[in-house]
């Protein structure tokens, strides 16, 4: 009797023990919290991150034996923003460009002439010329976006480049962003030269092009059926070239990969590499991210996380630090604009009065920014650097209101039944579905559910459904679904409204279900002039004096803002994190007590700068590193 | 007739009852039942978001405290439960219908049908889940929860199947089996009243097993369109727990991660209980005791 | 008799064989959606272009057409297994079936081996003993333990686990098969990293499997104690001890090695969940990325290797069950 008890006594203590276990793990991290961050000196030498090591938290790319060096064969992922260079990058969201391959450059009537810098090298030591850039342009010819506005591309010396561009010429801010896109130095002569002299064989037999401006082929160059084929198997051979790691004229360089980590050291080659601050970069995959940063076990993480989620790193790490950064793209709720009541203009206008976009933004993400237009085609935080304030100040403004909502929904026609169901004009109640991009989490499916419970309660009855990625977008070309939650008022590069405004026309249009390419779509401006809005956006990309622009983009999207295909819920937030406990030097310092940690949206375009620069996808090519603002603590 | 249906319901129970854990286990079950039945009537469902009385502890208003968004835990598990026991149970029945069939024909029938249906089990066991599942959603457009019950099925039918077949081979030869065929029993009769409650622990087994997964899946059905996707799941809380409160790191989040995981795990060992029960009720020669 | 069953099965193997290799084909190839679509965006974030300037891109780079006639497709596809290559990714030519096979399988074999026959024995033992002993303390502990594993879904389990003693404890490697610091080869900090990092994936896999080994063989035990020999030797006064040992177990297992047998085919596919939470990478990590990215040559090469374990699985198991039950003998 006695031996049972001392045993279930045992059993329980060791049941206890189990339970406890979990938790007093975790509430026991390094807490940094009274450390006072700015209180050192900045140019001493490494105290604690002697290694000069960047531990980068995440990032993508192909495990062995898939990871190489060839970036056409999908071997390179994420390492690219590290060995990789362009002529120049831009600051995603202020446009900034920022030369790094190129020296000079001058447009001087259709050419433009880039100078390039000398004395660069790539990773294997062979020398950088213009003609490496060159291979770029000729072995991606179909891929490459710029080569449709150019007649011909001339290499005049070892640095210097020709770009000649097709009449009418596109706008000078269009020409430095063309010029600005891709990884160019990607493709060095010495190694892939070969498929350069077989495309140049095969240019040289090709037909001049004759059609429109708009569709403009690569150097005004029309293949035959046959011609394409061999540009296909050309581009086949050159996918296929094996190469172990990435060769490029960037700061750093591979050193070992494996599926969860890769090393880069720095690249010998790359100008003053010895004194870059951080020698080493540690790129790592975990599969819990929160648990990483809660116990300060990183030093860079790019990702948002739920709120309580952040105050919980930023307490128990004791070191790291959020910054919350603006990013170029916005969510929203697009309208089926062929179903039924969607079809109206009026009920989308309605819906959107209805919607409370802030309960939203709590739901799907916290540090996000709303919006209270409908959808403009721009991304909202340049429409006031790109927009006349008279010409915002007519937009359609939407404030949440049921009753104003309700008001809108008796204008179009429609009445309340004894349930308080709304129904049309013929007596008609609707059930609508919300579609969500089923790996989205909270900023999709949970999202999704919320908007469905606002109109479920306002009397049309809405429900939510997730679906895979691969088939969301293309069951709501399909029309299969009523509203879809995505991307709207987005852009994937630069904030210059062209770029946003042209993915708008095109790929957001024909997700509610209008093809702009077969009918054209016309829509009235404020003045009731009517628009081809489909030319109208063409139209921007040749557009060289800045009202004519301006005015332009301000028709537009007053127009699409108008028509209201779309909610615009807000504008996204991505945050980056830092380390303090390990690199000295971060923006904001003097505030990280007054903040904790949990940093304010920048407040000035040179706040921004700095951190922007921190997240590899809005500053590519490791510009944070060159700079060596930041240092190992 | 109805008389002895009387006694024969009567003795089961008595059986049960006898038994201390079918007991509880028919208790649990029964709460359960009554969860997501009664319960749902009674208690009303809020899903609006109150973001500032978010992660509330327990209290007079809200039991279980409230959720992410500050909503009511204690609803929400409760709305849940109705999903919960449906689908899986749903899906557990047809699938173990489908697999009991598909397996005790093989056993008896052999020869050729036994191979062939041995092949197409085989071939269903092999098949991933997932893209068989997608085309099953897209193709069949699940409105309701019995399709979507039936999807599960048809994606998870071919371990029972191997089961049975295995033991009704091993079953066949038993000397009471012989006794019934000599006897001149019709083989239907004999599956029915004297293999399948021999097999019962093993089926309730099975059972578990597929109701689980039938709970893991739905979720997966509701992540590909063919379910609407309802946050009061306990999977998907769950899941929502994962995503949003930092698990072990936010002590004021672990009410909201534990609660459909208590659920689960007492709704499963209801079951566990009651098939032990279940299993020496029908099973007249384990009662000695 | 012997020769000719063995044919038949073997046979029939082959033939099951045949048909998955047709099933998943189809399947794969029926399974809706547009594939370059995420890609696209993907691509259009990284390279900062338009959508669908990367749509173009990405259309490009993939070798495959998914305008050809699938009946063309399968005979290429066909023709390419009789030559013995299973494929080779869509988007990376580095990554080809065989090459990838060679880097997961082995870890996948490795952790699943052992894990399994470690949760195995410890599942038929203390199922023997719940069987024998219905009533008492430790019945209770092993119910309770059996339903808390069985019910907690395996993946939070293994995020409990990481987060003590990864992430808090730091006694084990965050992620990986072995750290990148040490040479793959025959040498002693190789084998001891590969031993550290799978530590905690085997640990889950026995808590979380042992479960259900457990109700397995007291399922099947409960059901031999009630046979008629077992009474006899009860009657003749034998203890419970000898009783288990002697005349239950060997006959209880008998189902139970065949669904060990089964198991291992199945799990040479992976536990991608587990696998994903400790980033262990083996078969389970390469299918669902596979799976995820949609490339369906790779994947219907992985799942080709998985079914074929599987059906050698079955094979064997059928099998070992005329093998250890005498009575399916006279078939």
């Amino acid at each position: 009797m006695k031996r049972r008890t001392i045993r279930k006594l045992l059993a329980v203590i060791l049941a206890v023990v189990l339970a406890v276990l979990p938790m007093a793990g975790c509430y026991g991290g390094n807490r940094n919290t009274d450390i006072d961050w700015t209180d050192y000196d900045y140019d001493a030498p490494p105290q604690v991150n002697t290694e000069r090591v960047k531990r980068l938290a995440g990032g993508y790319w192909p495990a062995p034996p898939g990871f190489g060096g060839n970036l056409a064969g999908s071997q390179v992922g994420d390492v690219g923003y590290y060995v990789y260079e362009s002529m120049f990058l831009v600051i995603v969201g202020t446009d900034k460009i920022i030369p790094r391959l190129a020296e000079e450059w001058v447009h001087d009537g259709n050419v433009t002439t880039v100078k390039l810098v000398r004395n660069r090298f790539w990773s294997d030591g062979t020398r950088f010329t213009a003609k490496d850039l060159y291979a770029y342009y000729i072995i991606n010819i179909t891929d490459a976006a710029i080569n449709r506005q150019l007649e011909s591309i001339r290499v005049v010396d070892d640095y210097t480049l020709e770009f000649v561009w097709v009449e009418p010429m596109v706008s000078d801010t269009q020409k430095m962003l063309y010029l600005a896109e891709g990884w160019q130095a990607s493709t060095p002569y010495h190694i892939f030269g070969e498929f350069v002299d077989r495309i140049e064989a095969i240019m040289a037999q090709a037909q001049p092009y004759t059609g429109e401006r708009a569709k403009h082929t690569a150097f005004g160059l029309t293949f035959t059926k046959e011609q394409k084929a061999e540009l296909k198997t050309i581009f086949n051979d050159y996918k296929n070239v094996d190469l172990e790691t990435p060769v490029g004229t960037g700061p750093y360089m591979v050193e070992k990969a494996t599926n969860v980590q890769v090393n880069l050291v720095a690249n010998p080659y790359f100008p003053d590499a010895d004194k870059l601050e951080f020698q080493k970069l540690e790129m790592q995959n975990v599969s819990d991210y929160n648990s990483l940063l809660c116990s300060g076990g990183t030093d860079t993480f790019i990702g948002t996380l739920s709120y309580d989620m952040s105050v919980n790193i930023l307490e128990q790490s004791g070191s790291m630090v959020m910054y919350p950064l603006l990013e170029q793209k916005c969510i929203g709720l697009i309208f089926n604009t062929n179903s039924k009541p969607l079809d109206d203009v009026r009920v989308r206008k309605a819906l959107n009065e209805l919607v409370d976009r802030k309960t939203i933004r709590e739901t799907a993400n916290y540090w996000a920014v709303e919006n209270d237009v409908a959808t403009t085609g721009m991304v909202p935080s340049s429409m006031e650097k790109y927009i006349d304030a008279d010409v915002l100040a007519k937009f359609d403004h939407y404030t949440g209101s049921a009753e104003k909502a309700a008001q809108m929904m008796e204008d179009a026609g429609w009445t309340r039944n004894a349930e308080g169901k709304w129904q049309d004009a013929g007596g008609k109640t609707y059930k609508l579905v919300i579609a969500a991009n089923a790996g989205w989490g909270a900023q999709g499916i949970t999202a999704a559910t919320e908007i469905a419970r606002q109109l479920t309660e306002f009397g049309i009855e809405t429900e939510a459904k997730a679906a895979e990625a691969t088939v969301v977008v293309s069951n709501m070309k399909e029309g299969l679904y009523d509203m879809m939650i995505d991307y709207v008022d987005m852009t994937y590069s630069i904030s210059d409204p062209y770029k946003a405004l042209s993915n708008y026309y095109g790929d957001t249009t024909e997700k509610a279900g209008i093809k702009v390419n077969e009918t054209p779509l016309i829509l009235k401006d404020y003045d009731g002039r009517e628009i081809n809005m489909k030319e109208a956006v063409d139209s921007l990309l040749y557009i060289n004096n800045e009202a004519e622009y301006r005015d332009l983009v301000g028709r537009i999207a007053w127009a699409t803002n108008d028509n209201a295909i779309a909610i615009n819920l807000y504008q996204n937030v991505m945050c980056v994190w830092e380390n303090a406990a390990t690199s000295k030097g971060l923006p904001m310092e003097e505030l990280f007590s007054e903040y904790n940690r949990m940093m304010p949206l920048p407040r000035s375009e040179e706040e921004y700068e700095e951190i922007a620069v921190l997240n590899r996808a809005y500053a590519p090519f490791a510009e944070v590193y060159v700079r060596n603002k930041i240092k190992p603590r | 007739m109805g008389k002895r249906f009387v006694k024969s319901v009567r003795d089961f129970f008595k059986v049960i009852f006898r038994n201390r854990q079918a007991t509880v286990g028919l208790f649990i079950l029964a709460f359960f039942i009554l969860m997501a039945t009664v319960g749902t009537a009674v208690t009303p469902l809020d899903m609006t978001v109150d973001f500032a009385n978010r992660f509330q502890m327990p209290s007079a208003q809200h039991w279980l405290g409230t959720d992410y968004l500050g909503r009511d835990i204690l609803a929400q598990t409760i709305h849940g439960s109705r999903d919960v026991l449906t689908l899986g149970a749903v899906c557990a029945l047809m699938a173990l219908a489908l697999g009991i069939a598909v397996g005790a024909a093989g056993a008896f029938i052999g020869g050729w049908v036994d191979t062939a249906l041995n092949f197409v089990t085989n071939i269903f066991l092999t098949i991933p889940s997932f893209p068989l599942m997608l085309i099953l959603a897209v193709a069949f457009n699940v409105q309701n929860i019995w399709a979507a019950g039936f999807i599960l099925a048809v994606v998870s039918w071919g371990g029972v199947a191997r089961v049975v077949r295995g033991q009704i081979l091993s079953l066949k030869h038993a000397e009471y089996i012989t006794a019934c065929r000599i006897m001149g029993l019709k083989t239907w009769y004999i599956i029915l009243r004297e293999i399948l409650p021999n097999m019962v622990s093993l089926l309730a087994v099975q059972f578990i097993g597929l109701f689980q997964g039938g709970i893991a899946s739905s979720m997966g059905l509701m992540m590909l369109g063919a379910l609407t996707y309802r946050p009061t799941n306990w999977g998907v809380m769950l899941n929502l727990a994962l995503q949003n409160t930092g698990i072990a790191y936010n002590p004021k989040g672990l009410i909201y991660f534990f609660t459909p995981i208590v659920c689960l795990a007492l709704l499963q060992l209801g079951c566990i209980f009651f098939s032990s029960g279940l299993d020496e009720a029908l099973n007249p020669r384990l009662r000695t005791e | 008799m012997s020769i000719k069953y063995l044919a038949k099965r073997l046979g029939n193997a082959l033939l099951t064989l045949i048909a998955v290799t047709f099933v998943i084909f189809c399947v794969l190839r029926m399974m809706p959606g547009d594939i370059l679509e995420p890609k696209a965006r993907e691509e259009a974030g990284r390279m900062g272009i338009t959508y669908e300037e990367a749509y173009d891109i990405v259309a490009s780079r993939y070798n495959y057409n998914p305008h050809e006639p699938i009946l063309q497709q399968f005979t290429r596809y066909v023709k390419c297994l009789l030559r013995g290559e299973l494929g080779t990714s869509m988007t990376n030519p580095k990554n080809t079936v065989v090459s990838i096979l060679s880097v997961a399988l082995p870890w996948t074999i490795f952790v699943v081996s052992i894990s399994l026959v470690l949760s195995f024995v410890i599942g038929v033992q203390l199922g023997a003993v719940m069987a024998i002993k219905k009533k008492g303390f430790i019945n209770n502990i092993i119910t309770f333990y059996v339903t808390i594993v069985s019910t907690v879904p395996n993946y939070i389990v293994a995020i409990l686990l990481s987060i003590v003693f990864v992430y808090q404890l730091g006694w084990f490697p965050k992620s990986g098969v072995y750290s990148i610091d040490v040479t793959p080869g025959f040498n002693l900090p190789f084998l001891l990293s590969a031993l550290h990092h799978a530590v905690l994936p085997i640990f889950t896999y026995v808590i979380t499997s042992t479960g259900g080994w457990i109700l397995n063989m007291k399922g099947s035990s409960i059901h031999t104690l009630g046979s008629d020999y077992v009474f006899a030797a009860r009657a003749r006064g034998l203890p419970d001890s000898i009783i288990m040992r002697r005349y239950m177990k060997r006959n209880a297992m008998i189902p139970l090695v065949t669904t060990l047998a089964m198991c291992f085919g199945g799990m040479i596919g992976g536990a991608t969940l587990i696998e994903g939470q400790f980033q262990y990478l083996g078969m389970g990590s390469y299918l669902a990325k596979a799976q995820g990215e949609r490339d369906y040559i790779l994947y219907q090469g992985l799942l080709l290797c998985v079914s074929f374990s599987v059906i050698v699985a079955n094979l064997i198991a059928d099998l070992l069950y005329s093998k250890l039950d005498p009575r399916i003998r006279l078939e």
